[in-house]
């Protein structure tokens, strides 16, 4: 009794002294609907998102946009304030920009939206940005056309900054000056070991560097790693793509190869006899009327939504020939009956993939195994149009 | 499971055997206590960081403590008396809170490719601790009359085993902070049993209430002032504290 009586008194004690609830620190759009162009940016687009300094494409999909003044639905964090107000008209012909300050006041995030109303087709990695947050300055590819910049690329990297610290080279996915097609720089991708047991939730025995069209979103990360992989933007163009063309230099490492033991999650095992290979390939698939719809780690290579697939042939995944930067061309080859394909009117999805290890999204690879690839072209053929 | 059982061994006769000695020589003014007994609170930030929004459970557990208690009374003080000894206690307990936004950076994976996550957390939060102590109490002890004996002073501890784990579920982290990107937290396991520091001191005050011939029940307070983590760990952004009541029974040797 005696004691059953102290364990009130402690817990009355602590609970007394549960203090005000801290202010709200979080300066978080949480959508961004424009539902004359077809643009729906959800929770999990924005959860994805890291650093104050935000550069936001949204691709309208409607070609012919000629007023392009319009109101935005915009959400922010419950308490967070924005300015200026979403309730405005807003011409958005030029990037524009809203401010979103904390509850507390403590966190302040510009997110600036540009809407893109042509995909960028010619890929030439000329352009890299740092991720702003300490310690953790990843790189990622950014393009450019006519003067606005198209934020389409990601990489593994934001997931890897989960646990990482380094500079943009530590990181598996970054630029590089040693081996480049044309201009100064081309993408690195490079398979490194992984942390092992990420706090008892996933292990991680590697990781590989990776870049492609779409978005990670870390928030299911950890639980569903193959969800976070969201491939594809929207297909702006009203012809179908027919080739892949660019330069890529591939060598798979030279040690083991290690993936996770089937039978126990927290451990890896290593065959010495398999060699790694890389992926790279380009994906066009119909998606639904607000975009919505994306692919995943979980179907990018085998969902029914796919039209037509460009994939780079096997024996050339498992090494570039010659000793430098190798030239591929890859035709687009078509999934399904060319008369249910109707790029007018119903609503496409493109997804561009490179990874250092083509099971990388298992966490299966050999560290040291090394892709780059440069001035990479979605061909688009006007007389392929159906 | 830290190592130092030796060096405490050696220590606890040491402090033992000078009474053992003097208790033969002159019983009238020594006592010797057996204490039996648990402890019961919280390893705990004070006060309560404001990123604690609720505890939802609290188990003080199992926490036994042995100790044998001597008190030497002082012939030129009526009354008054020093009372040191050899406490072997566990400090733990079980609780479950729900905390905001609460910063943490954590160890992530082993071995070369480790890495560290820090951000913040918002979700459930589950702790299991239990440490083991070998205490030296040095306290001041005041008879102001029959069956009442009180004693205030300090304790020194080394620690013997540590427990110091627990999952951080149902909610998400942010990476870095709050313009980091957000990662959904199902279930997570910590374990910080080894960042523990290896000693303890703090304060103590206790009452004896002899109610039954050899018989007495003691509560005690320990109030621990060492932040049982160091400095540099930064897995809770908080100083924690040891703040237990023991109550047992001693019986006079």
């Amino acid at each position: 009794m005696k004691k059953i009586n102290f364990i009130f008194l402690i817990l009355l004690f602590l609970s007394s002294c549960i203090q005000e609830e801290p202010k709200n620190p979080e300066a978080d759009i949480l959508s961004f609907l424009v539902p004359e162009w077809n643009i729906n940016y959800g929770e999990n687009y924005f959860s994805g998102l890291t650093g104050n300094d935000l550069d936001i494409s949204v691709f309208a999909a409607q070609t012919s946009i000629t007023n392009t003044k319009i109101v935005p639905q915009i959400t922010i964090t419950p308490g967070a304030t924005i300015t200026p107000s979403p309730t405005v008209e807003q011409d958005f012909k030029e990037p524009i920009t809203y401010t979103v300050t904390s509850e507390n006041g403590k966190t302040i995030r510009r997110y600036t939206f540009s809407v893109i109303y042509r995909l960028q087709a010619e890929y030439d990695f000329e352009h890299w940005e740092t991720n702003q947050t300490a310690n953790k300055g990843y790189e990622t590819p950014v393009e450019y056309i006519d003067g606005t910049k198209q934020t389409i690329w990601d990489s593994g990297n934001p997931g890897v900054a989960i646990y990482m610290n380094g500079n943009a080279a530590d990181f598996p996915t970054h630029s590089t000056t040693v081996m480049t097609a044309e201009g100064q720089y081309a993408a690195e991708l490079i398979t490194k070991q992984g942390p092992g047991n990420i706090l008892g939730i996933q292990y991680i025995p590697i990781v590989s560097g990776s870049l492609f069209i779409g978005k990670l979103i870390p928030l299911n990360a950890l639980n569903n790693p193959l969800t976070a992989t969201q491939f594809g933007t929207t297909y702006t163009f009203s012809e179908m793509p027919e080739r892949l063309t660019g330069y890529y230099y591939y060598r798979p490492g030279t040690g083991d190869y290690i993936y996770v033991n089937p039978n126990d999650k927290f451990s890896s095992l290593s065959d010495p006899n398999k060699k790694d290979m890389c992926s790279l390939y380009a994906i066009l698939y119909e998606t639904d009327n607000d975009y919505k719809f994306t692919l995943d780690g979980t179907n990018i290579t085998s969902d029914p939504s796919i039209v037509s697939m460009a994939v780079l042939p096997d024996e050339l995944r498992k090494g570039s020939p010659g000793t430098g930067l190798y030239a591929f061309d890859i035709p687009f080859e078509l999934k399904v009956d060319p008369s249910t394909v109707d790029l007018e009117n119903k609503h496409y999805k493109i997804a561009i993939v490179f990874a250092a290890s083509y099971d990388g999204d298992k966490y299966a690879g050999t560290p040291g195994s090394r892709l780059v690839v440069d001035n990479v072209k979605l061909i688009i053929q006007p007389n392929l149009k159906k | 499971m830290k190592t130092t059982y030796p060096i405490i061994l050696f220590i606890a006769c040491w402090m033992t055997i000078p009474y053992m000695k003097a208790q033969e020589q002159s019983s009238e003014k020594r006592e010797y206590h057996l204490l039996v007994g648990l402890n019961i609170g919280g390893t705990t930030p004070i006060p309560l960081p404001r990123e604690i929004r609720k505890i939802n459970s609290y188990q003080p557990g199992l926490q036994p403590v042995l100790a044998l208690r001597a008190t030497h009374w002082l012939g030129s003080y009526p009354g008054w008396g020093i009372t040191s000894g050899l406490y072997i206690d566990y400090k733990g307990f079980e609780e479950e809170s729900e905390v905001k936004y609460w910063y943490t950076n954590l160890q992530v994976g082993e071995g070369e490719a480790a890495g560290t996550y820090s951000g913040t957390f918002s979700g459930k939060n589950k702790s299991k601790v239990k440490n083991g102590y070998f205490t030296i109490p040095l306290m001041a002890s005041y008879r102001p009359f029959d069956g009442w004996t009180f004693h205030l002073g300090g304790y020194f501890s080394w620690m013997h085993t540590s427990k110091f784990e627990g999952t951080a579920s149902d909610g998400y982290i942010r990476n870095g902070g709050p313009n980091g990107s957000k990662t959904i937290i199902e279930s997570a396991t910590f374990d910080f049993s080894d960042k523990e520091k290896d000693i303890d001191a703090g304060l103590l005050a206790a009452a004896d209430w002899n109610f039954y011939r050899r018989l007495s029940l003691t509560c005690q307070l320990n109030y621990g002032l060492i932040p049982v983590f160091p400095s540099d760990f930064k897995g809770v952004s908080y100083s924690m504290y040891n703040i237990y009541f023991t109550i047992g029974f001693s019986y006079k040797l």
